[in-house]
């Protein structure tokens, strides 16, 4: 290995873990491990010296001391932790409540000078995304998923001890900690940082199916055992039933299950988003969507022949899901009638949407366009109200003004009616700009669901651009070239690229300089199909 | 015409009467009673003109408020923005500067000016003060009539790079198609698509009153074979983006010239009412 290789990740693995240094729960932290040092830890055992050492600068071991908090519950982190001595406790207190993060920004009160016009819609004028997403306020759910990576009930701990791995399903899929991580004692852990972690689980079946297992044992159950559709069955069957399940990942726009297809499994959603469509003339007309905790299939396997499916199911984006297979619901059924009722409750829900939908052509047009352009996934959509829009730019102005005169997104975009959905990032409940990042210089800002980049560790590479979907991504060049010992080598001599998005100003707690500084209070943060309904001219 | 002339009135009514901030509307009325009162009081007890206590306060407060509705303007142009929200920051501008016109009035004792100098001030006052209503006007009306009537969204700034791009695109569209589509190109659109074009008619007719030109293409079509007839429906669309866009540009224009019409007058009277002061003090 070239020494000013080696030398770079050391100054990379200094970069990426110096923040660290500031904990005062942490000892101490390593330097960075060679690959020799790396491999005589079990996680990492199976892998090459190669890349080992390419993964080296993300890679640390932390000394905790006794009783210091790695974690809270609700936070976004971006490792993945392994015990290699000591105990980690961890806890679940919020009960029944759901939330992804606390707000930073507090809404609005009604009332106050430059609430909406009198003919605007009654939206708090800075609603700004850190909205609760309580899932029980939807009438579909029949389950309550917290995409976590662990599920405990509350007030519950759950204690972990050498070998275990915890945090790595909420880093990797970018969702909020379910639960606060104590040291228990003093601990040594592996810390691992997510773009190691993606690579580590592409490179190695037996680490992704690690990671699946721990999902299964840990999450599942408790998933399973809180849903209302198996609340009801005894602890030993829902252990089975988590052992037999399928998890499965569905690629954007792959289809789940095609209308008039015999229906072979009932499917929970675990993340993602889930279209349902049906066959109209020539084309498809867009009906609903699943989020997080819904089901489909009750209805088609309800049916005593079996049936086949009456719409088709398509993942909207990427989307996780758990598979019931037809034996495995019968079972369930059979042995637990009681749960027919309810399903049927769900099954009758659903075809009466479905019928308001086919008969409802805005509806349809509406939830067609919310899927496509994403409105479903974002967090925090800024939307410009054109019948008030003067044009003027300042929201632009106030974006440059406030990220040193270079704005973060782009006053163009997709019109519906009256709205606007401005080129901006959307701070996705799954953002996908994070897959693939080299560095992790993208990543969950911490405390709430602002995705952000990170200046000083991103090489320019672009692929987050490419990833997004919205566009909301811009790179551009600092006008300075990347030196003889920059890592990796491609980039020696190169033009020195950054990504830029927006960053929901979240180090302000004035809130978005865009929202903020618009004359008209035209614009608005927008976390919701229902908000965005709310925007549109009369409501709908 | 005049059908359309008459909807117009009714939506520029419609619009200037609706209320964006109920509570700042209130604020204000209940400051023009109090003024307005205290006034009929001093008219009562005291000789009408602009030379007793109260007048000088009026003149004060007025001067205050003139300099207080500038920091609106000075807000935007600064790059740390200040605190609060501009929207209120524009209400506050918005019936701050109606009140100060009052202001001027009151303290002038509800009588024309004597002199130079106080012509010109409160003829700048007047001026300012309409032409503010007149740039709120337009920021009710005009959004409402981009959104409503144009299918496109553009930006102001580069709407001459788009109608570019939509020139050469027609341009070699053209060319490459028969006689008749190049003639008809070369005669009548081409002039149309050359470069943005301020028309006055958006603001009567937000489709700019192309339907005789659509006809004329729709009559067109009706001799060409169908590759021809595929070349005129792809520059029928272009030429209705097109006009779009120079509805945007039009519209869009408005929105930014007022302001010449409006802030640069506003500097002078803030020049003269200083030496108004000093003259006031020094004499």
């Amino acid at each position: 290995m070239e020494e000013k290789t080696l030398y770079r990740r050391t100054v990379q693995h200094r970069d990426r873990w110096s923040s660290f240094g500031t904990d005062p729960g942490i000892a101490w932290l390593s330097e960075k491990l060679s690959a020799h040092q790396l491999r005589e830890l079990d996680i990492f055992q199976g892998y090459s010296d190669k890349f080992l050492e390419g993964i080296s600068p993300d890679v640390t071991v932390a000394s905790w001391k006794k009783g210091s908090v790695l974690y809270e519950e609700g936070s976004y982190i971006d490792l993945a932790f392994f015990v290699l001595e000591g105990q980690v406790s961890l806890r679940f207190k919020s009960g029944g409540e759901q939330e992804a993060a606390s707000p930073i920004f507090e809404p609005r009160s009604a009332g106050e000078p430059g609430t909406p016009a009198s003919d605007s819609p009654s939206l708090p004028e800075e609603s700004t995304v850190y909205y609760e997403r309580t899932q029980a306020q939807n009438s579909n759910q029949i389950a309550f998923l917290t995409s976590l990576d662990v599920d405990l009930p509350p007030g519950d701990i759950l204690t972990l001890g050498k070998g275990e791995v915890f945090g790595e399903i909420g880093a990797l899929n970018g969702w909020p900690q379910s639960v606060t991580a104590h040291a228990e004692s003093d601990c040594q852990l592996v810390q691992i940082r997510v773009p190691a972690l993606r690579r580590m689980k592409e490179k190695s079946s037996a680490f992704k199916d690690r990671i699946d297992a721990v999902y299964r044992k840990r999450s599942l159950f408790h998933q399973l055992k809180a849903s209302p559709l198996f609340n009801q069955c005894p602890d030993s069957f829902l252990a089975e039933l988590s052992k037999q399940v399928e998890l499965a990942s569905c690629r954007p726009e792959e289809v789940i299950a095609e209308e008039g297809r015999p229906a072979q499994a009932l499917y929970l959603v675990r993340s993602g988003f889930v279209m349902i469509s049906q066959r109209l003339g020539d084309g498809r007309q867009v009906l609903s969507y699943l989020s997080k905790g819904m089901t489909f299939g009750e209805a088609e396997l309800l049916v005593p022949e079996g049936q086949a499916w009456n719409s088709t199911y398509s993942s909207v984006g990427y989307s996780e899901l758990v598979r019931f297979s037809a034996e495995d619901f019968k079972r369930v059924v059979e042995e637990y009638p009681q749960i027919e009722s309810l399903l049927w409750e769900q099954a009758a829900q659903r075809i009466k949407e479905s019928g308001a939908g086919r008969r409802d052509l805005q509806r349809s047009e509406f939830t067609q366009f919310a899927l496509e352009k994403g409105l479903v996934e974002g967090n925090s959509v800024l939307v410009i109200d054109l019948n008030h829009c003067t044009r003027c730019d300042d929201c632009v102005r106030a974006c440059a003004d406030t990220h040193g005169g270079r704005p973060r997104f782009v006053r163009e975009g997709d019109r519906y009616a009256n709205l606007l959905i401005a080129k901006a990032c959307y701070h996705c409940q799954d953002p996908v700009c994070l897959i693939g990042c080299p560095t992790g210089a993208i990543r969950r800002a911490g405390s709430g669901e602002v995705v952000e980049i990170r200046d000083d560790i991103c090489i320019g590479c672009s692929h987050c651009s490419e990833n997004c979907p919205y566009d909301a991504i811009v790179m551009h060049d600092t006008d300075t070239t990347w030196g003889p010992d920059a890592v990796p080598k491609s980039l020696r001599g190169q033009d020195r690229m950054l990504a830029s998005k927006c960053d929901l100003c979240y180090t302000s707690s004035a809130g978005p300089a865009c929202v903020r500084n618009c004359p008209q209070g035209c614009a608005y943060r927008v976390g919701s199909i229902e908000e965005f309904r709310q925007l549109l001219e009369g409501g709908s | 015409m005049r059908r359309q002339t008459a909807t117009a009135g009714v939506r520029l009514f419609h619009l200037a009467a609706q209320v964006r901030s109920p509570r700042a509307l209130l604020i204000f009325a209940a400051a023009v009673v109090v003024c307005l009162t205290l006034a009929a009081i001093d008219g009562l007890t005291a000789q009408l003109g602009p030379s007793g206590p109260w007048r000088i306060g009026y003149g004060i407060a007025a001067a205050a408020m003139l300099v207080s509705v500038f920091a609106y303007s000075m807000r935007r142009r600064s790059p740390r923005r200040g605190p609060g929200r501009a929207s209120s920051w524009l209400q506050f501008h918005t019936y701050g500067g109606a009140f100060f016109l009052l202001l001027v009035l009151t303290h002038s004792g509800f009588r024309l000016p004597h002199g130079i100098l106080a012509w010109a001030m409160w003829t700048l006052s007047l001026w300012i003060v309409a032409s503010g209503l007149l740039g709120l006007l337009v920021q009710r009306w005009i959004p409402r009539l981009l959104t409503s009537g144009l299918s496109t969204e553009a930006n102001y700034e580069r709407i001459p790079e788009l109608v570019e791009a939509i020139r050469q695109e027609a341009e070699s569209l053209a060319q490459a198609a028969g006689g008749s589509i190049q003639h008809h190109y070369a005669a009548s659109l081409s002039p149309l698509m050359a470069r943005p074009r301020t028309r006055p008619i958006f603001f009567m007719d937000i489709t700019g009153g192309i339907q005789p030109t659509l006809r004329q293409l729709e009559h067109l079509g009706g001799f060409l074979e169908s590759g021809d007839k595929r070349v005129l429906d792809r520059l029928t669309a272009l030429f209705k983006t097109k006009t779009e866009l120079d509805a945007h540009y039009t519209l869009q224009k408005a929105l930014r010239w007022w302001l010449f019409l409006h802030v640069p007058l506003s500097l002078i009277l803030i020049v003269l009412v200083g030496f108004h002061i000093a003259a006031v003090l020094y004499y």
